[in-house]
């Protein structure tokens, strides 16, 4: 597979990875990396554990982070939520509206891992 | 990275603050071609990093929202260090809100990048940042002397010019301080003394002065301050503190001051004005401190006007060559003269040599007019060739700054020649002074003009600086002694100074001319002593060209009455 490929699998945009990163072969190299990146882990921690402030921080970093690999679902709907947390704003979304956005998000980033997985077994 | 590498193209140091590993490798990597990337974590990293670093880091790159210490706090803990102060920050976000970028901004942020990194754009804004900060950080050199901290003389002019264009209406004083001696002060205590010295001096002035507004350091011991205009003097009794100067012992500093400057003048013209009060009062002891007054402005508005009218003045023939006979004791005949100029401007009346001399030194219009006066002479001798008057030497006079002229003995031998005179009618006139200044290229004219036959008299002898090595070094063959020597011997009725000097002039074998001879007496005494020549009122005041031609007529070869 290629990160093309990879790509396209996951529904990431590969044109604005390799704007940002350049060449094939940081896509890949960050790619496989976003497979331990902590951001998501901490905002799922924070969701189970109703930590708004935590919830925050664990969006905003994996919007960063999405937003530079060219993960732009993922990058979009982490920056829904962090929104929704940002320290002094009020909340917009409903309970169960923003639940309903965290797993599509959880599915989203489900999804992608399992692409990049597959990916990197065949490197 | 090699030695003599362009400056352009050095390698500046970025310090990337993101929490987020992933967001931080890609951004070294990123950056990785063009910077050394120094990395950290979150804010407290991030200080540590530049205070380990500080002068090494060229930019920042700074994520807003990181855990133990944000970019806000970052960002006010930076800009509360000087040594920090004027690095560039970037800000990177994922959020573009306004409120984080308004408040970034307050805290001292430079410039924002929003996440996905656009790579052209991020690279640009880092260099033209980096750019900015380096060329104001040059900016700032110039701005400030970095010994004292006071401003650079162009930044000082800079300010003072621009801040009476603004404010018309304020008056302001200008106040300049001076060391004396401070050349002998660096070569006795040495130069890093001399600095730290320099420096105390411009932090004690700077304390002490009333209404300060700025300073400027405007010449190597000279510095110039601009105050509000003070009504009272007193002021001025506090310049330094307290027992300073018994503790500085020899080193003295002096101070002019200009008072409400004229809006109208340059910034250079306004510290004129100030040093020309310190002027007044250099190696004065116990004044230290003076006024620009209406005299000295008097002064400058005529050498102004003396300085416009000069040349038209040399080409008018304005300055006419007056001579004054000197009388020959042994023969009892005139046995010479001396060429002096004196001045009749249609504008502005008689003016007197002592005005119009050391102007023209300082401006070097004395070269011009000195080889009129040579050639006026060689006129005259000329004319009494050709009309049958007695022909006897002339005396010139030539000034410290002629002897810049690189040749100036064929000069003067090509001028004589011109008019067929020999060269034993020249006299040429100096003073003993000039020799301090280039004693050796001065011995080496000399030496050429004697070979060439003019002779050479050792003006103002006895009065000031007389030095027996000048009469050793110098290739002389008469020695002109001062009039103030005449005056004291008269006065006292001792004439053993000038016995002295007459005896001395013998033993070397050079003639003796004593200037200011006013009365029979001192005739009858200088003829006992053995001097040669006489010069002065007794005989003749400086005569124009045609009264001295019929007194030549009537008394070269007669007997005096």
């Amino acid at each position: 597979m290629t990160v093309q490929e990879l790509y396209a699998s996951i529904g990431g945009n590969y044109d604005s990875a390799k704007r940002i990163l350049q060449m094939d072969k940081l896509i890949s190299k960050f790619i496989l990396k976003f497979l331990n990146d902590a951001s998501f882990d901490k905002l799922a921690t924070a969701w189970e554990a109703k930590d708004g402030a935590g919830i925050f921080d664990g969006a905003h970093a994996l919007k960063g982070v999405c937003a530079n690999l060219g993960l732009d679902a993922l990058s979009a709907s982490s920056s829904e939520i962090c929104e929704e947390f940002r320290p002094g704003t009020a909340r917009k979304l409903s309970d169960e509206a923003l639940s309903a956005r965290m797993d599509k998000l959880k599915a989203d980033y489900a999804r992608t891992i399992e692409g990049i997985r597959a990916f990197e077994a065949e490197q | 990275m090699a030695n003599g590498q362009n400056i352009m193209q050095k390698r500046r140091t970025v310090l990337v603050v993101e929490d987020n590993e992933m967001n931080r490798e890609i951004l070294c990597e990123l950056l990785a071609d063009e910077y050394n990337v120094l990395e950290a974590e979150n804010g407290l990293t991030g200080l540590e990093q530049m205070e380990k670093h500080s002068g090494e880091i060229a930019l920042v790159m700074l994520d807003v929202y990181m855990p133990e210490c944000d970019g806000f706090a970052f960002l006010e803990r930076k800009c509360r260090d000087p040594r920090f102060d004027t690095i560039p920050v970037i800000m990177m976000t994922a959020s573009n809100t306004v409120e984080d970028e308004i408040r970034c901004l307050e805290l001292g942020a430079s410039d924002f990048i929003t996440k996905p990194y656009n790579v052209e754009i991020m690279k640009n804004r880092m260099k033209s940042l980096i750019r900015l900060r380096e060329s104001s950080a040059m900016l700032g050199r110039l701005e400030s002397d970095s010994l004292t901290g006071l401003f650079s003389k162009e930044f000082f002019y800079h300010s003072l010019e621009e801040l009476l264009k603004v404010d018309a209406d304020a008056h302001y004083d200008l106040v300049c301080s001076d060391i004396e001696n401070f050349r002998v002060m660096n070569d006795r205590y040495g130069t890093a003394y001399c600095d730290r010295f320099l420096r105390s001096i411009a932090d004690e002035i700077s304390g002490s002065l009333p209404n300060l507004l700025f300073g400027g350091r405007i010449g190597p011991d000279v510095y110039a301050f601009l105050i509000g205009h003070q009504e009272q003097n007193g002021w001025t009794e506090h310049l330094l503190p307290d027992g300073w100067q018994e503790n500085h012992g020899k080193i003295t500093i002096k101070f002019g001051i200009y008072t409400d400057v004229d809006h109208e003048l340059t910034a250079a013209g306004i510290c004129d004005r100030a040093t020309l009060a310190i002027a007044k009062i250099k190696k004065k002891f116990g004044t230290d401190v003076a006024w620009y007054d209406d005299e000295m402005r008097n002064m400058q508005l005529r050498e102004h006007q003396i300085e416009q009218t000069m040349e038209r003045a040399l080409s008018e023939r304005q300055f006419v060559v007056y001579y004054q006979p000197k009388h020959d004791l042994h023969t009892d005949t005139t046995g010479g003269a001396e060429a002096l100029v004196r001045w009749i401007s249609p504008e502005m009346g008689f003016i007197s040599p002592g005005q119009f001399i050391p102007l023209f030194e300082r401006n070097g219009f004395i070269i011009n007019l000195d080889f009129y006066i040579w050639e006026e002479v060689c006129k005259e001798l000329r004319h009494c060739m050709d009309e049958g008057l007695p022909v006897i030497p002339i005396s010139v006079n030539v000034s410290r700054v002629d002897f810049e002229v690189p040749d100036l003995a064929a000069d003067i031998a090509v001028l004589a020649d011109r008019y067929g005179i020999d060269h034993a009618l020249l006299h040429i006139e100096l003073t003993e002074s000039m020799y301090s200044d280039n004693p050796g290229q001065i011995a080496r004219t000399l030496a050429a003009l004697h070979s060439n036959g003019f002779y050479i008299e050792l003006d103002d002898f006895g009065a000031g600086y007389s030095s027996l090595t000048s009469l050793n070094t110098l290739t002389l063959d008469i020695m002109k002694i001062d009039m103030s020597l005449i005056r004291q011997a008269a006065a006292t009725n001792d004439y053993s100074i000038l016995r002295f000097a007459t005896l001395l002039a013998d033993g070397m074998r050079l003639k003796t001319v004593v200037e200011g001879v006013e009365t029979a007496e001192q005739v009858a005494a200088l003829k006992v002593l053995g001097c040669d020549y006489i010069q002065g009122y007794y005989f003749s005041k400086p005569l124009p060209p045609k009264e001295y031609e019929e007194y030549l007529a009537a008394h070269c070869g007669k007997e005096s009455a």
